[in-house]
């Protein structure tokens, strides 16, 4: 299951990262790291962007970005 | 990825470098410390560029004491540096490289590192750093937004947290210039203790969620519950970025933006409108005819005019960014539109630069920095000038009048929605085709957004940042403009016939003139478009800026404004009426007919006329191909496309 697969308000905690090095690095450095509680704010339509939060920052990112991180 | 840097020691003082992520609070820290006074450099071989200044003398002292202000050699005229705002240190957006070359290029391994970090997001901003520190820079650790922990009902542990991190460190309100001298105090602290240092590469990615733990235990430390304020305002984002209630106010928010940059900005414009062409007026009555004050007047002094006329819609564009910015909306509003874009090729960071294209595409484009593929960026940078801007308002209102009739001002409204809309829909279209190319679509696109806390900005750091984007507009596009107001009274009036004393001229002399011979060559060219020579060479005129194509259209076709006022409305009104009734030279024909003049505002929508604006395009990608194919692509679709208009039209009968 990955943290695009979340309702609005749900939340996890981060299992692992899938994909490609650069974007893992990202989404590592912005705090997506295993053990991180992440709590989805909103879901836009058309799978559109999410805004989760996680390690008390917002964070924005694509729906395609959020089915990296394993939950 | 590496670049060992051996400090050696030196006699000049060291900088003070500020870095830190976005939003934390870095550039209202930089104005504190320099006053405000500080210039825009380049860094060396790249266009992006960071701001550089001195610390201002009342905080060169530490101390209360500020007798002794100037005390050591440092303290006084101490150079600050403020980089653009990083998420991590793996960079990935041009600003962001500018930064990340700043630490490991330059030699900074004997100046001072301020990482500045948002209190209210300690954990994951304490990471960076973590990281910069472990790279062995000599840093002081700077914890901004006090009011806001300080609104939470908690406390910093300050001494904990410099135990913890082994870092100096010091919490303060950015706005409040009374704390800054904290922070100044610690640096100087570090200046004292100035080591020879080595700096390191950045940890690799396999340590960083050991890292995490790390700071994310010191945060429980020394800030024990956390920051519970942004819990608080999990409903405003769920609000803000709801599926349905999101997008209208997102609408709402855009449709109000855009009517106080027209209604707002409008008497300010009429006054720089109405002063500089008084003072043409008076030199032309007072000082003695010669070409010298010709060009000196209606060369030089109209061009400054051309280039003040859009500071007030650029000033109230920056002025509403900013204080968006500072709440925190904007980057709501490039999360909710990341999605639309995207299907174009765009990324939600092509937003800002987007919405600053509706005033002016210049400052449009520098805007674009923060987008991280260079692709997106140059799509990007490609259609901004799609986006109607400003200096097409005057001819766009000057056609419209023509159009449609003066007692329903509704419908000009509407038909001026429709144009914006038209400038909208074509830059989708090219923004569409780039997509498909081969390079574009090997493009790396990421979207990964901080959304800041939600803030109440404060009106005098906004205003000072909106004055400084303002002089830098001024400083890039104004020589350009003016140059080529210059140059192009010079087309227009060489080579110097002997002047016929009365009404007519001024108009011989630019039937004959070097541009008169260029219009009369692009006859063929006009005639499919429905118009004549002397238009030929008001679109011409339009190159050095779009809204020159009013006045030419006035001094071109003769019109009378020697019903003493200068004003604006009476160029017009007297333009309309003989727009109405000229004819193209010996036949009766008119030569602005509907059919004319609706393919003349398609040109306008989507040619790509502001040659300032293909320079820029060119120092910001940093060759001329793109901004090439751009004018080429637009100003060939908006001919085509007005030729078949006006063609098909005439064919249906519209006269």
């Amino acid at each position: 299951m990955s943290l695009a697969d979340l309702k609005t308000g749900q939340s996890r905690l981060v299992k692992e990262l899938r994909g490609d090095d650069f974007l893992k690095q990202q989404l590592q450095e912005m705090g997506f790291v295993p053990g991180s509680y992440v709590m989805v704010l909103s879901k836009s339509p058309f799978h559109g962007p999410l805004a989760v939060s996680v390690r008390g920052t917002v964070l924005g990112l694509r729906f395609s970005e959020a089915e990296c991180v394993q939950i | 990825m590496k670049s060992d840097v051996q400090s050696s020691p030196s006699d000049t003082p060291p900088s003070i470098i500020l870095v830190g992520p976005h939003n934390s609070g870095k550039t209202t820290l930089f104005n504190g410390l320099t006053g405000s006074r500080y210039k825009t450099v380049n860094y060396p071989g790249s266009t992006v560029s960071y701001h550089k200044g001195k610390l201002i003398p009342a905080l060169g002292s530490p101390t209360e004491t500020a007798t002794n202000a100037c005390g050591s050699v440092s303290a006084c005229g101490s150079v600050i540096v403020d980089t653009p705002g990083i998420q991590s240190l793996t960079a990935c957006s041009l600003d962001q490289e500018v930064t990340y070359r700043f630490l490991f290029e330059k030699e900074v391994s004997k100046d001072v590192v301020v990482v500045v970090v948002d209190g209210t997001q300690l954990g994951r901003h304490l990471f960076l750093a973590e990281q910069i520190k472990e790279c062995g820079f000599a840093i002081v650790l700077c914890v901004t937004m006090e009011d806001m922990l300080i609104e939470d009902g908690k406390c910093l542990n300050t001494e904990e947290l410099s135990k913890q991190m082994k870092l100096p460190s010091v919490i303060l309100d950015a706005r409040k210039k009374g704390q800054l001298s904290r922070l100044i105090s610690k640096v100087r602290e570090v200046e004292k203790g100035m080591q020879p240092r080595r700096i390191q590469s950045p940890i690799s990615p396999e340590e960083i969620p050991s890292r995490h733990q790390k700071t994310e235990a010191i945060e429980k430390q020394v800030l024990p519950g956390g920051f519970s304020g942004r819990k608080k305002q999990f409903h405003t984002d769920r609000l803000l970025l709801h599926p349905v209630w999101g997008f209208l106010i997102f609408l709402l928010i855009m449709f109000s933006t855009f009517s106080m940059i027209f209604w707002l900005a409008a008497p300010f414009m009429d006054q720089i409108d109405s002063a500089f062409g008084g003072i043409i007026a008076i030199a032309h009555t007072t000082l003695p005819a010669s070409w010298m004050t010709d060009l000196f007047f209606d060369g030089l002094v109209a061009g400054i005019g051309s280039v003040m006329i859009f500071l007030p819609q650029i000033v109230i564009l920056f002025l509403i960014m900013g204080l968006l910015e500072d709440t925190g909306y904007l980057a709501r509003g490039a999360l909710l539109v990341d999605k639309p874009l995207s299907l174009i090729g765009l990324n939600g960071r092509s937003f800002v630069p987007l919405l600053s294209g509706f005033a002016c595409a210049i400052p449009a484009i520098l805007a674009s920095r923060t987008i991280s593929s260079r692709w997106e960026r140059i799509a990007t940078i490609f259609i901004i000038p799609l986006m109607s801007c400003s200096a097409r308002l005057p001819v766009y209102s000057l056609l419209l009048a023509f159009l449609l009739p003066r007692e329903k001002p509704w419908m000009g409204g509407l038909a001026l929605s429709g144009l914006y809309f038209l400038g909208l829909v074509w830059g989708s279209v090219f923004a569409t085709i780039l997509s498909k190319l081969p390079s574009f679509k090997k493009r790396q696109s990421v979207f990964l957004l901080e959304l800041p806390a939600y803030r109440r900005p404060i009106f005098r750091v906004v205003w000072t940042s909106t004055l400084h984007s303002a002089m830098y507009y001024l400083k890039k596009a104004g020589p350009n403009i003016v140059l080529l107001s210059i140059g192009l009274w010079l087309l227009t009036h060489l080579p110097l016939t002997p002047s016929k004393q009365g009404q007519n001229s001024e108009y011989a002399s630019v039937a004959h003139s070097y541009a008169g011979t260029l219009g009369h060559a692009l006859k063929p060219v006009m005639d499919p478009m429905g118009l004549d020579w002397r238009s030929g060479v008001a679109l011409i005129m339009g190159f050095a800026a779009r809204e020159v194509f009013v006045s030419s259209m006035a001094l071109l076709y003769r019109v009378d404004t020697v019903d003493s006022s200068p004003s604006d409305d009476a160029v017009q009104s007297g333009l309309l009426k003989r727009m109405k009734d000229i004819t193209f030279e010996n036949s009766s024909n008119k030569i602005f007919t509907v059919s004319s003049v609706l393919g003349l505002l398609f040109f306008f929508t989507v040619a790509l006329q502001c040659i300032p604006t293909v320079i820029t395009a060119k120092s910001e990608i940093g060759s001329w191909k793109i901004p090439l194919i751009q004018w080429v692509a637009f100003s060939g679709t908006a001919y085509i496309g007005a030729v078949i208009l006006v063609q098909s039209l005439r064919f249906l009968g519209v006269s």
